[in-house]
């Protein structure tokens, strides 16, 4: 298996996970698609992400945090339990805003390595994403700020579709190449 | 701080953040380079410097702990910093006395100032032996000098009055305003140790030094928190140790850390306004991990650096409003109840509608932690004794007068009007029907509403008063008298908290009628506010034949009620004539009838929507008409009752 077929694998899985990670579909309390499943997906693609970027190594206990808060999540909604803890909350948002953006600085770095076109549109995204999710976050009057919590909610959701909508075009450039 | 209570709450929310951001820290340890694991204690800094406030969670619901371990313990104390019920508050980050001290509590917050000031003093002191020791330092050698000016213009630094101390092992600058470069005297020095010492000159460490030694004596009793200084004094070595590795290449660097690993059973005495490359022994081997980290740190993240501080320093500063959940409001111990209570003494009613609302669900209810929540605080220890002398329970019987009530009926607000101190209102509780008859029968309750610390309170104003029907209800009055007889109206305000649960909400869908609901809402604002009007009108015997018909509404006249005039003409022109109509639309409302209808008094009620309670017009406007056409325009003005 050459690199680029190892990194197509990678963004393949990587894609999915993202898909898993920002989409919510549930039956009841039971959601189908969920998160830890896409962290564990994206767990499985760093390795041959950290051979070209050293710096995905790092990620990997962040990822690991990130699928246990997930899942437990996961579970306690499945259970009708509400997990309700500020500072895990807090915790959490700020490891996914690392892990994020690093995740994405690197697949852009490996997409300029390898001359695919998504180079730029990843760190765009990233960008877009970070700013996003940090708004999300702040202690701002959302309820009063209709208009703008709308808008950020909005720009969020398109970003999340983007992202997974162009690591699959990421996928398809490295295996296209490969082949 | 002017109590035990107020520094416990300030010192528990600055170690909540700090354990938050040693957490964080701890996560990006090898992710975010030293300039950010130093710059994010700027965090802790502002943390310790704003008083906390007691009506928002920094990360645990600290405020309410405090309140209730205060409660507790001063109950059998009379201390003269605390008191039982009042609120616990934080109006500054240091301490200061108010009074002599009566109580333990007191005298311990007496030890805590005492410890303040003596730590501050010794950090002076420490300051000025240091300074007085200087006198004794040596010239530099020609050699140590032309080393020193040599490695200022390699790296475009610039130096500062030097000289040379025996018995020293390390370098180190001392001073803020007259800062001095100290060198030892019997060994020699590395330029990479006058480059990192250089560097803290520029970066003006010695005076950030000053600044964390200020907040370390504000916290002198908190040995955690000491811990976390000492971090953050590391923090700043480890920072300046990256600009000397940024400086350096190769070798040099290598070599900057078999210095400091040279260093590592070194002791270090820390002092005030000074700076060293030594920093104890434990430390060093912190800073060799971030030394070999140096060029592994991810490139890029100055973005995401300022975005995670950014989305911290929510919860560090600001927190979260702190609210009430279905527990506060229903606890089921005592020691949940003294919680639910303490909560009620932080987090008030922000609008007038909330503390209504509040208070009249409380009577209804019979839930001593609403009446609390909307009580003024002299209140407090009354409503908490009534309840703990019921076995702890929350329900509290709000007296006899209620008994009738029926609590899914809701509650009324009637006659909210502004008074000099806040606002004054009628509640009305419908009774059940067969109490008083066919007649919707009401209990009255009066109340005052004033704004305390934390909110709106209500307390109620004299007896109250039972069998009350709607004629019987406070309204403005206006009158006014023509050719065509006299006109009286009554216009009672009526304002409104949406408390309707529809069907569907419900869990009890299958019932047609809207439930009350019974939730907490102490930010509640009015759903509608509304005046409802009561028109009278009588005429003289040789007045009209056949109909008669008003229209009335704020003054002056508009073109709507020019559009409903003409609509209410055109009815009483039908042949076959009006037997009765009444309608109102946009603050207009019109009446018509036949008179075999009629005994020369025409009544009519209408409703007039305004925008806030005070907003009853100055004058009305009627527009009386005799068998189709406008008999006379009459303005009737308020008059005093």
């Amino acid at each position: 298996m050459t690199n680029r077929e190892k990194l197509a694998a990678a963004a393949k899985l990587t894609a999915w996970g993202y898909l898993l990670i920002r989409i919510d579909l549930n039956l009841g309390t039971l959601d189908i698609l969920p998160g830890w499943l896409g962290y564990l997906l994206i767990l499985q693609a760093l390795p041959a992400f950290g051979e070209e970027e050293p710096s995905a190594k790092l990620l990997r206990p962040l990822g690991i945090v990130l699928a246990l808060w997930e899942g437990a999540g996961w579970l306690a909604a499945l259970c009708g339990v509400t997990v309700d803890s500020y500072l895990l909350t807090v915790l959490a948002g700020v490891v996914e805003l690392y892990f994020h953006f690093q995740l994405l600085t690197d697949l852009s770095h490996i997409a300029g390595k390898y001359a695919c076109p998504q180079e730029g549109k990843l760190l765009t995204l990233r960008t877009v994403y970070t700013l996003v999710a940090t708004l999300s976050f702040l202690t701002l009057p959302w309820e009063d700020w209709t208009a703008a919590a709308f808008a950020v909610v909005l720009t969020g959701m398109v970003t999340a579709i983007w992202i997974c909508k162009t690591l699959f075009s990421f996928r398809r450039s490295l295996a296209e190449a490969a082949a | 701080m002017t109590s035990l209570w107020a520094f416990l709450l300030q010192t528990l929310s600055v170690s909540a953040a700090a354990v938050l951001l040693l957490a964080v820290k701890r996560l990006f340890a090898d992710k975010l380079s030293p300039r950010w694991q130093y710059g994010v204690w700027c965090l802790l800094a502002l943390r310790v410097l704003l008083p906390v406030s007691t009506s928002r969670d920094t990360l645990l619901p600290l405020p309410v702990w405090v309140e209730a371990a205060k409660t507790a313990a001063e109950q059998h104390l009379s201390s003269a910093y605390s008191a039982p019920y009042a609120p616990v508050s934080v109006s500054a980050p240091f301490p200061w006395l108010t009074a002599t001290p009566r109580s333990v509590t007191d005298w311990l917050f007496v030890l805590y100032t005492v410890g303040v000031v003596l730590s501050l003093l010794w950090y002076a002191l420490s300051y000025v032996r240091l300074r007085r020791l200087l006198r004794f330092g040596l010239p530099l050698t020609e050699e140590l000098e032309g080393q020193l000016e040599g490695v200022c213009q390699r790296y475009g630094l610039q130096a500062c009055p030097a000289l040379r101390l025996e018995g020293l092992s390390s370098a180190f600058v001392c001073g803020v305003f007259r800062p001095v470069l100290v060198l030892p005297a019997e060994r020699e020095v590395d330029d990479k140790v006058l480059l990192h010492e250089l560097l803290h000159l520029r970066h003006r460490d010695a005076l950030q030094n000053v600044f964390w030694c200020l907040l370390r004596g504000l916290h002198w009793y908190n040995p955690f928190l000491q811990y976390v200084f000492d971090r953050i004094g590391n923090d700043m070595e480890a920072l300046c140790d990256q600009r000397v590795l940024e400086r350096l290449q190769g070798e040099d660097r290598r070599a900057y850390g078999k210095i400091l690993l040279s260093m590592a059973d070194e002791t270090y005495a820390r002092a005030p306004g000074t700076t060293s490359l030594s920093n104890g022994g434990k430390n060093i081997a912190r800073r060799i991990a971030a030394i070999v980290r140096f060029k592994q740190y991810p490139q890029g993240m100055a973005l995401v650096s300022v975005c995670i501080v950014a989305v911290l320093s929510g919860p560090v500063l600001v927190g979260t409003a702190s609210g009430y959940t279905d527990a506060d409001t229903a606890p089921s111990t005592d020691a949940a109840l003294n919680l639910s209570m303490a909560r009620t003494r932080l987090v008030g009613c922000s609008t007038v509608a909330g503390a209504l609302d509040t208070y009249a669900k409380g009577l209804l209810l019979e839930n001593g932690i609403y009446l609390a929540a909307a009580s003024p605080l002299a209140r407090q220890e009354e409503l908490q004794a009534v309840m703990a002398e019921s076995g702890g329970s929350y329900l509290l019987y709000p007296g006899e007068e209620l008994d009738g009530v029926e609590p899914s009926l809701g509650y009324s607000v009637c006659g909210l009007t502004r008074t000099e101190d806040g606002y004054q209102a009628d509640l009305l509780f419908a009774m059940a029907e067969d109490e008083y008859g066919e007649e919707t029968a009401y209990v009255l309750v009066a109340v005052n509403l004033y704004q305390e610390a934390r909110g709106w309170v209500v307390e109620e104003t004299g007896p109250r008063q039972t069998g009350v029907t709607e004629r019987d209800l406070p309204a403005a009055r206006y009158e006014a008298s023509g050719e065509s007889g006299s006109t009286t109206l009554s216009a009672c305000v009526f304002c409104e908290v949406d408390n309707d649960i529809s069907p569907t909400d419900n869990i009890s869908a299958w019932s047609s009628s809207a439930a009350f609901d019974e939730t907490l809402k102490p930010d509640a604002a009015f759903d509608s506010v509304e005046a409802r009007l009561t028109l009278t009108y009588t005429y003289p015997e040789d007045g009209p034949s056949q109909t008669v018909g008003v229209l009335y509404g704020p003054s002056p006249i508009t073109d709507e009620s020019e559009e409903m005039l003409g609509d209410l003409l055109a009815l009483m022109d039908e042949e076959d004539g009006v037997s009765a109509y009444g309608g109102s639309s946009g603050g207009w409302s019109m009446e018509a009838q036949t008179m075999s209808q009629l005994d020369g008094t025409l009544c009519s009620s209408g409703v007039l929507t305004l925008e806030e309670v005070d907003a009853l017009p100055e004058a009305f406007c009627v527009q009386i008409c005799w068998d189709g056409e406008v008999q006379e325009i009459l303005t009737l003005e308020e008059v005093e009752q």
